[in-house]
């Protein structure tokens, strides 16, 4: 079986020389080579002129590691849209933790508008925000980002969609029986209520973006244990949609009780996409914070054993 | 010509992503260092918007490393250095970078075809 010999140290070759890739993925790329070698050169006649003529093929192990390493590290993955329309990106491919990250916490790119995480159009890079406002510098990014949180950071992202929830919940409690049978559920431009819905349909759709979203997709993430990392940015993505519900909620229930109504509600429902910049701004900020301690810390303990 | 505008930045990429590498090669710098050496290049001439993606695939890549180092004012600033793997990388590609220059040079003296 000298072939195999020559198969398995053209692996191995491959597999050294691929730098800053990730165990598992490594491990996966390499069985999955491993795997494609040898239909090949079962498809070729199984000899070992087949197999050198397949390994011929796949040309060096350092250029076939180059070439594997780019495509397994290209972040562009993130970033590109699934496709365009009209001009417009579109994306109907689940948001991820790190989709999430890369469109709207991307510091090291200065495009502040960036393909929306799910649907058409763009999303606000805010991390390129916080670089032209002066708050970040493009390369503050950890060596994991946002992998460095303390369990309380995490908790107070966890927080803001949870307590917005509640908050929502005890409010539409406590009105419940002064709303009319039917609420507004939409608004014009200057705030005016001109369409209705019975409230148990209007109320509830809203109760289950702003309370039941977040409880389901928390939940979800405590039970698979997903890394802190992955749990402060769902927080955030949360956060935005519950905020956003409950001030819809809010004007709604002021409106069908008091008659309140103004221009304003649309300047507050833009005004909630502060809420993610915000989280993102003070969760990067702490984990980064967290990182530069322990890189003086460990420099300090080696100074310290250097005195000595 | 929005084909040809996307070849033309993925060239420049390539050139910047090897003037990045080369000026590592010469020691460690932290970003703000790297991009006001390269801006200084008149052929060149990148800005911030271009050096930090590029950082950061250099380093996803595993082609450059970095590390935090205190700084006299403000954060610690993060510092870039070539990795081994950049280092035999800066190799290949100044290798062919010469044998393409020398290649094309020779074409737009020869200047045969204009005229």
């Amino acid at each position: 079986m000298a072939e195999s010999i020559e198969v398995r140290e053209y692996l191995a070759a491959v597999r050294a020389a691929l730098t800053g890739v990730p165990g598992r993925d490594r491990d996966e790329a390499i069985a999955e080579l491993d795997a494609t070698i040898r239909a090949e050169v079962e498809t070729r006649g199984g000899d070992s002129a087949a197999v050198q003529a397949t390994l011929a093929g796949f040309g060096s192990p350092d250029e076939y590691a180059r070439a594997l390493r780019d495509a397994l590290v290209g972040e562009a993955d993130a970033i590109e849209p699934q496709g365009r329309f009209l001009g417009m990106p579109y994306e109907f491919r689940a948001p991820t933790a790190t989709s999430i990250r890369e469109r709207m916490w991307n510091p090291s790119d200065p495009r502040i508008a960036m393909p929306r995480l799910f649907g058409l159009g763009w999303t606000v890079n805010f991390g390129a925000l916080a670089v032209r406002l002066g708050l970040m510098r493009p390369d503050d990014i950890e060596a994991r980002p946002f992998g460095n949180l303390s369990a309380r950071a995490v908790g107070a992202a966890v927080a803001v969609p949870v307590a917005t929830g509640i908050a929502a919940l005890v409010i539409t409690g406590a009105f419940w029986s002064r709303l009319p049978a039917e609420v507004p559920i939409h608004f014009s431009g200057a705030g005016v209520a001109d369409d209705w819905a019975p409230k148990a349909v209007a109320l509830g759709a809203l109760l289950a973006i702003a309370a039941g979203l977040p409880v389901v997709i928390l939940a979800w993430h405590a039970l698979r244990r997903a890394s802190r990392a992955v749990i402060a940015i769902t927080s955030v993505v949360l956060g935005f949609l519950s905020v956003l519900a409950a001030v819809i909620l809010g004007y709604t229930i002021a409106n069908a009780v008091y008659g309140v109504e103004g221009w304003w509600i649309g300047a507050l429902i833009v005004g909630s996409l502060a809420v993610p910049g915000v989280m993102l701004y003070l969760l990067a900020r702490a984990s980064l914070k967290a990182e530069w301690r322990a890189t003086a810390e460990s420099r300090g303990a080696t100074e310290g054993e250097d005195a000595r | 010509m929005a084909e040809n505008d996307t070849r033309t930045s993925q060239f420049r990429k390539g050139a910047v992503e090897l003037a990045i590498l080369a000026l590592l090669d010469g020691g460690e710098l932290y970003g703000a260092e790297i991009v006001e050496r390269l801006s200084v290049l008149p052929g060149i001439a990148v800005t911030s918007g271009t050096v930090y993606p590029l950082l950061s695939r250099l380093n996803k890549a595993g082609l450059v490393d970095t590390v935090w180092r205190e700084s006299p004012v403000g954060p610690p600033r993060k510092y870039y250095r070539l990795s081994s793997a950049g280092r035999s990388d800066l190799d290949g590609m100044a290798a062919s970078w010469r044998g393409l220059s020398a290649a094309i040079d020779s074409l737009l003296e020869g200047g045969g075809s204009r005229g």
